[in-house]
């Protein structure tokens, strides 16, 4: 499946991504595949358990990881006549701008606003935010219940070292377990006589929402150029 | 009700030795600085339960705003768990009748989406939460403190 571009569209693929192909293990089926869908199954999805939810809880600026308006820039272009390549280059310095958020790897591949021949682009940097989600599992036994959360706490989703690839920019973001919690419920199916083992992990990943339009910048050589100084502070919503 | 105690203790100084002679006593700056390290678990419990208090009356306002949280946000509270620094943010002595709902709108069932209101009111205010208590203490001890 190609990656999908977008902020939220590319995080909700990698996390499905990162949640499927568990397989459990009982005395009926060696490799119980564990089904992954966005919200609980709707009556025309067949519920097969088990299975995990996925649900975007909440979306909250990260104003401890947010500074204060920094330009990034990146170098895409030859250098002029006369000037060392390696003059221009950007490469390992704290302000490089390499990939577009949950856009693309490489920067040099997108199309800034204002001259092409311009080697430099340049944009403010990007405003963090952290995505809340909820992680659901529901299974019929408790050990398919008690498989599945030795796996996601060890395999998936462990405390203090996960992480989230995203594909589209390729890449890895912070996805920390902030809590998990038994939360069994009676079936309804059932005539609420079955019990469903359910355990809710709440997940919080890193991502970025661009603050500025990418430019172009370079030496200004004529009196129109001037007024291209304003485009580096062109929001994305203008 | 209280939100907090604080439980630990400071040690008190030893008697300064070689007491006795023609002239003995102690700086003011430093009688200053044992008032307050002796007064600041009173501040530090003062400045937790008054940022707290005013967390949870917030909290509860906007419970009482949602419809889906009718009758619900006078249980919304705040206490501390077994350690000093740990707090239990969500509904506390609730009703039996009530902590159904509660559940299945803090997690969601197979016909609703979860709410998940007190999970994301903590997300969203535990930083400002510290931040607020910090500058309290420090308004309390003495020390400017200029609101960002």
């Amino acid at each position: 499946m190609p990656n999908r571009a977008g902020f939220l569209l590319a995080e909700d693929q990698a996390l499905k991504e990162k949640f499927s192909g568990i397989q459990l293990v009982d005395d009926r089926d060696t490799t119980r595949d564990v089904g992954v869908f966005f919200r609980y199954p709707e009556g025309e999805t067949e519920k097969k358990f088990p299975f995990i939810t996925l649900e975007l809880l909440d979306i909250n600026h990260a104003t401890n990881r947010q500074h204060s308006d920094q330009f990034t820039y990146a170098f895409t272009g030859t250098a002029p006549a006369g000037q060392s390549s390696g003059h221009y280059s950007t490469d390992n310095e704290p302000d490089t701008l390499t990939y577009w958020p949950n856009t693309t790897t490489d920067i040099s591949t997108l199309t800034p606003q204002g001259p092409a021949s311009n080697p430099f682009v340049s944009a403010l940097e990007h405003v963090p935010v952290d995505l809340l989600y909820q992680v659901t599992t529901f299974t019929r036994s408790a050990l398919h219940d008690r498989a599945l959360q030795s796996h996601i706490l060890t395999k998936v989703a462990p405390f203090r070292r996960g992480y989230l690839n995203v594909g589209i920019d390729d890449t890895q973001r912070h996805m920390d377990l902030m809590d998990w919690r038994s939360a069994d419920m009676l079936d309804e199916e059932a005539g609420f006589k079955k019990r469903i083992f359910r355990k809710v992990y709440t997940l919080s990943v890193t991502s970025e929402i661009p603050s500025t339009l990418l430019v172009s910048i370079g030496q200004v050589t004529t009196q129109s150029e001037i007024i291209f100084k304003d485009k580096l502070n062109l929001d994305v919503l203008s | 009700m209280d939100q907090y105690y604080f439980t630990s203790t400071y040690s008190e100084a030893p008697e300064i030795p070689g007491e006795g002679g023609l002239l003995s006593g102690l700086p003011a700056v430093i009688d200053y600085a044992d008032t307050l390290v002796k007064s600041f678990p009173q501040i530090l419990t003062e400045s937790v339960n008054a940022v707290l208090q005013e967390h949870v009356e917030d909290s509860r306002e906007r419970l009482d705003r949602q419809e889906e949280y009718s009758g619900m946000s006078q249980y919304y509270d705040v206490v501390q768990g077994e350690s000093p620094e740990e707090f239990h943010f969500g509904f506390d002595h609730m009703p039996d009748h009530l902590k159904e709902r509660a559940n299945a709108l803090e997690f969601g069932d197979a016909f609703n989406p979860p709410r998940a209101f007190v999970r994301r009111n903590v997300f969203k205010k535990v930083d400002e939460l510290g931040n607020k208590i910090s500058k309290k203490v420090n308004h309390r001890l003495g020390e400017s403190s200029l609101d960002a």
